[in-house]
């Protein structure tokens, strides 16, 4: 039987089982609703957010203007942010469920229908939130701004395509698509044009650089806009056509080799939102699971063994047995979610009832570097091409956000009329604050396994926030509290640059 | 390479080393198939079966060179060429038995892979079940579904993770008599199990996993 057939009957097998899947669920949906209910979500919802929608009113004009000068330089560097991410990804958004990775592999069609439906699958997600974003930007600027914002409803999906294509692109290639980079770092400096166009007032010249983020805000003209938009779409088709092509003759090693521990982790993600939706204990080990899964990705040792096995006491019977075990498996579990929930409590209000430079204003900040530190972070296998160590990596990171925080302490300083948090000349002092988060989602994430785990670098900006907040609740002033943030820092610092490993 | 790929041999393998999780696994393992080889792997459990098998399949990574009929594991020429089922069959639950045996054998793109695999299905005895789905197959079931599109493909090379596991006495006589028909058509399996009798009517070759290579079965 020739290549054809092979691919007619691939296509004849996702007909059916899509078809009969989607029937099923269809089904069980009905049966577990009923019409009436679903006809009765569906008009209360839809009245609802029209609702909603028509309350909303112009913005204040003090607040508009704000926006008109900010919003594009921020939409472009978060445009940045999300390409830079794109291209630095190394797990692949496309992946095969074990029955095809059984039955399919082997199979005489070529690669690009075996990947049609799996890569629909992936774009889907995409697609949806790339249309709810844009559908809430159309509706909500004419009411808040007076803009109006259609193309956004084009540019949104387009941009989120973009992103999954580069992402594949650049898991395919272990994260050294240049295509992907080139973009990433062209968005990046428009961005920083723009942010420095904005700051001295040159609108045109702001709007001019930060294109694709001015064209969804419907800061643009509708038919630049749209120029932007299809620009866009031809980048995110070219992409497509790119990627595919580089695995036409083959299916990607990366693909099979990450698809059964992405299949098992969209398993363990269905069942815990099942369990959310039908508002039932999640299952406890499914944390866990998903972790260990997430180590396995990356072939880290968690994956296989415990990193911390105590020894159990040799006398007090069950009752220090079953202590024992309670303590194994609440660590085990994920040691950085308990260590943050106490954090959490302590540190939000704390920081949020503060004014100055050790409140909110440093929280917020914080919470953002050690995000983007933990998604930044390169895991076990390092940086594409170079074999950066713990040392390097921290001190290359510091760098970085030393020249961040400066920024922001310069737009802090701009905004300082509107958001009157930040005394003027006080924003340098939240810089021992960034370098500290950095250095600690370094340190936290090398032993939970997991440097992009939400609690490691939740846990890692509430460590470094939490002193600030509390001196300054107790009534210390700034210029004392800075010393202490910074000693927090040199001692994180040195435990992760001086006590390190000379190895990644 | 030190030596030419032969694409005599069905699958060579030299210095294949596993390791996961910081643990080596295998450990510069050689191994060759040659046609008509049966080869029938034991171990203790975690010797490291099903990660060489799966090593094999190119769906771990491994470091070394492994070749089915010439073609470097993990492509797609090697992929077409041989057949891994695990030992846990994945099936499409909106699938009846025939309609795993016609697609998947229309899939695998062999001439007549379909009307063998249905063959296979009725020797197997799932005849009674042909049009059920396999929610309604016991574990026994499942396997000989998954076993019976993989012999109607009759690649060149099986790879069969504890095939014989869930099996009746009588399914195992006919799938033992099924490779063995396979091997002596020139075609080449590769079965892991821990089943001692079948060990000792195996038609082939024995080898035992133990420290990451490949050694003689103990006597």
């Amino acid at each position: 039987m020739s290549g054809p057939s092979a691919a007619e009957a691939l296509g004849e097998l996702r007909r059916v089982t899509l078809s009969r899947s989607l029937r099923g669920n269809v089904r069980w949906v009905v049966r577990a609703v009923g019409w009436g209910s679903i006809v009765y979500l569906v008009f209360w919802s839809v009245l609802l957010l029209t609702a909603a929608v028509q309350s909303i009113g112009p913005l204040e004009p003090r607040w508009a203007a704000l926006v008109a000068r900010w919003s594009t330089p921020v939409g472009s560097a978060i445009l940045a942010l999300a390409l830079a991410l794109a291209a630095a990804s190394r797990v692949t958004p496309v992946w095969l469920d074990r029955r095809d990775l059984t039955h399919l592999v082997a199979s005489a069609a070529a690669p690009v229908p075996v990947l049609t439906w799996p890569a629909w699958r992936a774009a889907l997600p995409a697609l949806s939130w790339g249309l709810l974003a844009g559908g809430a930007l159309a509706l909500l600027t004419p009411r808040l701004l007076g803009w109006h914002a259609p193309a956004a409803l084009l540019v949104m999906p387009t941009l989120a395509v973009t992103l999954l294509s580069l992402r594949w692109r650049s898991a395919l290639t272990g994260g050294r698509d240049a295509l992907a980079w080139g973009l990433a770092l062209t968005a990046l400096a428009a961005s920083a044009v723009a942010t420095w166009c904005a700051s001295i007032g040159v609108t045109q010249c702001s709007l001019s650089f930060g294109a694709p983020a001015a064209a969804a805000l419907g800061v643009l003209a509708p038919l630049p806009a749209m120029a932007v938009a299809l620009g866009l779409a031809v980048l995110a088709t070219l992409v497509v056509r790119r990627t595919v092509r580089r695995s036409a003759d083959d299916l990607p090693k990366t693909l099979l080799l990450q698809s059964e521990v992405l299949a098992e982790l969209r398993a363990i993600s269905t069942l815990r939102a099942l369990a959310a939706m039908s508002m039932s204990a999640p299952d406890p080990g499914a944390r866990f699971a998903a972790s260990r899964a997430r180590a396995a990705l990356h072939g880290r040792a968690a994956a296989y063994r415990p990193r911390w096995s105590p020894r159990l006491p040799a006398r007090g019977g069950a009752i220090s047995a079953f202590a024992w075990l309670g303590i194994v498996r609440a660590w085990r579990s994920s040691p950085w979610s308990l260590l943050a929930l106490p954090a959490l409590f302590v540190g939000v209000p704390l920081s949020l009832a503060q004014p100055g430079p050790f409140g909110a204003a440093a929280l917020l900040p914080s919470l953002a570097l050690a995000w983007a530190a933990a998604q930044l972070h390169p895991g076990r296998a390092g940086w594409p091409g170079f074999a950066f160590d713990a040392r390097a990596r921290v001190l290359a990171s510091m760098a970085m956000v030393a020249s961040l925080t400066l920024l922001g302490s310069f737009v802090a300083d701009l905004l300082r009329p509107v958001l009157s948090m930040v005394p003027q000349g006080e924003g340098w002092l939240l810089l021992p604050i960034g370098l500290a988060a950095v250095a600690l989602v370094d340190l936290i994430g090398e032993r939970a396994g997991d440097p992009k785990g939400l609690d490691v670098w939740l846990l890692a900006a509430l460590l470094v926030t939490v002193p600030g907040a509390l001196l300054g609740w107790l009534g210390v002033e700034p210029g004392v509290a800075a010393p202490i943030a910074g000693a927090v820092w040199l001692m994180v610092a040195w435990l992760r640059v001086l006590a390190a490993p000379t190895s990644a | 390479m030190s030596a030419a790929i032969s694409t005599e041999r069905v699958l060579e393998v030299r210095d294949l080393s596993v390791t996961l999780g910081g643990s080596r696994v295998l450990d510069g393992l050689d191994l060759s198939l040659a046609p008509g080889d049966a080869v029938w792997l034991e171990g203790a459990n975690g010797a490291g079966k099903t990660t060489l098998l799966r090593a094999l399949a190119g769906l771990i990574q491994s470091d070394g060179d492994v070749f089915v009929k010439g073609e470097r594991a993990g492509t797609s020429a090697a992929r077409a060429l041989s057949r891994f089922v695990p030992d846990t069959a994945p099936l499409y639950e909106d699938l009846s038995v025939r309609e795993h045996a016609t697609l998947l054998g229309r899939v695998s793109g062999r001439a007549g892979a379909d009307a063998a695999a249905l063959e296979w299905c009725e020797r197997l005895g799932l005849a009674e079940r042909i049009d059920h789905y396999p929610a309604a197959l016991s574990r026994g079931m499942r396997q000989k579904l998954a076993l019976a599109v993989a012999l109607g493909g009759a690649p060149p090379l099986l790879l069969l993770d504890e095939p014989l596991n869930a099996l009746d006495s009588e399914s195992r006589e006919l799938l033992l008599a099924g490779l063995t028909a396979h091997a002596a058509s020139g075609g080449a399996v590769l079965a892991s199990g821990h089943q001692s009798d079948v060990a000792l009517r195996w038609p082939g070759r024995r080898l035992r996993l133990e420290g990451g290579v490949a050694l003689p079965p103990e006597r």
